[in-house]
């Protein structure tokens, strides 16, 4: 076996696992695409060229809001800033890379591919057939499940009777959980949870994700703020 | 195969903010030296992302929803993601049917 195939298998034996998650994720993406107006075809298309399913989620809460064009960048950036830090640590560690593999790294970048090159690089140096292991697989069953979700989501006629809509929140609640479980994370969360309550009750129909985060964000600069001050007197 | 002009506007604008976060990563913060608050702030984005969007969705809705989101979250301190998401979708259905 060459070295690019092992490497691939590395990376493709260690996301086989997660991938029951992309599936049901990119399912439910197609479904709620087509259920918020969007064409089978538009889907895929927004699966294919976006590829990152909570942004996606997001940004089809807000599609029809006045100012739409504005408020479906917010939501993209608000859940996928992640991806700025998780590039700029990635990035150190891919600089062997030909420019073409680099870029296509950083473009198709996703938290497991970001995670495992983070954990692989602890004990040997991260090539491209490695994240390709990882990234070709998820994008295909990204691709290609949104495209099952969209057509076999057409077929059912209540999907709030079978909880489909509420699958995004699920979706979410298991993408927050090692989140909320981090030390200093549950201020943050109290902050950002309460003031996005309050701002869609109060009628900030499409702002309000992005009202609590940044009293979220607030939170946790003044925790820090308040501890470098601490650290600093004796 | 239909296109609407309106939703391609969208799906190209979601797309090129997405992607500008990616690289802007790959470009700019790698050059940048985070301080001790910003970087906090920073690390805190995801779980005030998800925590804005989950707590309304889950709070303000419902009884159902707010069942189905409190098991869900007890489900997923053991569970992977693919058992929590259909808890998630199992509960709400069957409390909108008991209750609704």
């Amino acid at each position: 076996m060459t070295a690019r195939k092992q490497e691939f298998l590395d990376g493709f034996r260690l996301v086989l696992p997660m991938l029951v998650a992309p599936i049901s994720f990119s399912f439910i993406t197609g479904a709620t695409s087509v259920q918020k107006g969007l064409s089978a075809f538009e889907a895929t298309l927004m699966s294919a060229s976006v590829f990152a399913g909570g942004g996606q989620l997001l940004a089809l809460e807000v599609w029809y809001e006045p100012q739409a064009w504005l408020l479906v960048m917010l939501a993209a950036i608000s859940i996928n800033v992640r991806f700025a830090l998780q590039a700029a640590s990635v990035q150190r560690k891919i600089n062997h890379f030909t420019p073409l593999q680099r870029w296509l790294t950083i473009a198709s970048l996703t938290d497991p591919a970001w995670g495992m090159s983070e954990v692989r690089h602890l004990s040997r140096q991260v090539t491209f057939w490695f994240i390709s292991g990882i990234t070709v697989p998820i994008y295909l069953i990204w691709v290609f499940g949104t495209l099952a979700g969209a057509l076999l989501g057409k077929l059912i006629d209540d999907p709030a009777k079978l909880g489909l809509d509420f699958g995004f929140i699920g979706i979410f609640i298991a993408l927050a959980m090692p989140f909320w479980k981090r030390t200093g994370a549950l201020p943050v969360a109290i902050a950002s949870g309460a003031v996005a309550i309050a701002a869609k009750l109060a009628g900030f129909a499409a702002l309000y994700v992005f009202i609590g985060a940044m009293a979220g964000v607030a939170m946790a600069g003044f925790m820090a703020h308040r501890q470098a001050k601490r650290a600093q007197t004796p | 195969m239909t296109m609407d002009p309106y939703n391609l506007t969208l799906i190209l604008l979601v797309t090129l903010a997405t992607f500008a976060m990616r690289a802007v990563g790959a470009i700019v913060m790698a050059r940048v030296e985070l301080g001790p608050v910003s970087a906090a702030a920073f690390e805190a984005m995801p779980v005030a992302v998800l925590t804005a969007v989950i707590a309304p969705a889950v709070l303000t809705q419902g009884l159902p929803e707010a069942i189905a989101g409190g098991i869900a979250v007890l489900v997923g301190l053991r569970a992977p993601t693919a058992v929590v998401i259909v808890v998630a979708m199992a509960t709400v259905a069957a409390m909108r049917h008991l209750l609704g």
